[in-house]
């Protein structure tokens, strides 16, 4: 039988817990829930009070986005275990799906109370502060728990892409190459190397990456998504667009604060006397790039149905 | 290397202090709009087309206390600046051949608007950010922004011209 096929001989069915948890965990990295969820299923049916498994059914239902029945499953695994820090976490997680932030919250704070040295709850933590908008926060709990476990690559590449964020092109690029370094057929790692080209200019090798991070987990479409936008910003319709969208993401009031420049110019010019072309030049010039930021991305869209995205 | 102690720091107790109260339980919110799409609202049109739909989008992020502060801040705010145009309109002041002080006028007023529409903008942007991050889509800003910025130019014309005839009257 080879590692990836899951097992299906009598033995197998009777097999002790933990090899079945392993086998899932390894389905699990492997991004085939389904495999996970039959070894789990079966594991279920010779110990069906043991936490772990359901914990492991829960985490197969979550990487499918089957967030109601993983709820059910971490609920399960507490009433077996109520201090089981990682099901008090996964748990947070999928009151967050349904909305329930607070809620999710208090989880979250309770499985850090029950065991504060899990770097893995500290970065679902810092997920949660960071789908809030709380990004100091966010970062704050991704360096400890990078503190915690410093050869994580999901850890310097979660802190990259709230590095980016936050304009931190630099510490961003840091961490993602560090993601990279450590695990370089680890998907996150090639998403955050992605999402720094794309925040610092560079739209082709964002590019590269998001299609490596597509090749590593086809089904991700939020990440097909990425790729198509990291597409778009390559063609040459859309390049001037995409260069002024990041100089406009680092001007404080952005269009707000062009405008507040023109408005400048024309009262300079008006009091200088400038000369009527210079002046009516650049004014010009103007209306016609807004025109094109308005046009930018219809023509854009256009041009890929011509050529697709490969 | 050795890792550091861990102990529980003035640092890590901060950290782990809760940060999310009732207001981002988003199964309340009714389709809000993008609040940083408001800020159009704010620069076109003006104290009240800003205060009403920052307020019916704080509404709609289940903060009707926030609502009402919002109209009422809106409402007199449109109400000093169409007094203190009044003002400058009877007392000769936006007077000139080339417009350019009434231009400076309305251009205050825009960046004024926009600069308060900013906070507020900051203000909504969190709970506005979770409603996204759970799947919800946000409501549809352009004919409500339209609306808005259309009846609020008339509203404020309406509330200028009444003061000058209170300040010609009074004078």
């Amino acid at each position: 039988m080879q590692p990836d096929e899951p097992s299906t001989s009598p033995q197998a069915a009777v097999a002790a817990p933990h090899l079945a948890l392993q086998r899932a965990q390894h389905f699990l990295e492997a991004h085939r829930p389904d495999l996970a969820e039959h070894e789990v299923t079966r594991a279920l049916v010779v110990a069906p009070d043991h936490p772990e498994l359901h914990f492991m059914l829960g985490l197969t239902h979550s990487q499918r986005d089957q967030h109601a029945d993983a709820g059910v499953c971490f609920e399960r695994a507490l009433e077996l275990e109520p201090e089981h820090a990682r099901a008090l976490a996964f748990l947070g997680l999928t009151r967050a799906e349904e909305g329930r932030y607070p809620e999710a919250e208090r989880l979250m704070l309770e499985a850090l109370r029950v065991d504060p040295t899990d770097a893995l709850v500290y970065r679902l933590y810092a997920q949660l502060m960071q789908r809030t908008g709380h990004l100091d926060k966010a970062e704050r709990l991704h360096r400890k728990a990078l503190q915690l476990d410093p050869e994580s690559a999901s850890g310097h590449a979660l802190l990259s892409t709230i590095e980016v964020e936050r304009n931190r092109l630099g510490s961003a690029g840091h961490h993602s190459q560090r993601a990279l370094a450590l695990e370089p057929e680890q998907q996150v790692a090639h998403i955050s190397a992605g999402v720094h080209a794309l925040n610092s200019g560079r739209p082709f090798a964002a590019r590269r990456a998001l299609r490596e991070a597509l090749r590593i987990d086809p089904s991700n479409t939020e990440l097909e998504e990425l790729w198509l936008e990291a597409d778009r910003c390559c063609r040459v319709v859309y390049l001037p667009m995409y260069y002024w969208s990041l100089a406009l993401r680092r001007l404080p009031g952005r269009q707000f604060a062009v405008w507040g420049a023109m408005l400048a110019l024309f009262l300079v010019a008006k009091n200088f006397g400038w000369s009527p072309a210079i002046f009516g030049s650049l004014a010009l010039f103007y209306a016609a790039f807004c025109i094109y930021t308005w046009l930018a991305t219809p023509l854009v869209k256009a041009w890929i149905k011509l050529r697709p995205a490969r | 290397m050795a890792r550091p102690p861990l102990s529980q720091s003035s640092y890590d107790e901060e950290l782990l202090q809760p940060s999310l109260d009732a207001a981002f339980d988003v199964r309340g919110f009714r389709k809000p709009w993008n609040p940083s799409r408001l800020l159009w609202v704010a620069f076109f049109g003006g104290p009240l087309g800003a205060g009403a739909l920052y307020g019916d989008n704080y509404a709609r992020l289940n903060r009707p206390d926030a609502r009402l502060a919002c109209w009422i801040g809106g409402l007199v705010l449109a109400l000093a600046a169409a007094l203190a145009g009044a003002w400058l309109f009877e007392s000769g002041a936006l007077e000139g051949a080339d417009k350019q002080r009434t231009q400076m006028f309305r251009w205050g007023l825009q960046g004024g608007c926009v600069a308060i529409g900013w906070f507020l903008t900051r203000d909504q942007a969190k709970a506005f950010r979770a409603f996204e991050a759970s799947g919800g889509s946000a409501g549809k800003l352009l004919l409500p922004g339209i609306v808005a910025c259309v009846l609020s130019a008339l509203v404020f014309i309406g509330m200028f011209v009444l003061c000058v005839s209170v300040l010609r009257a009074a004078s």
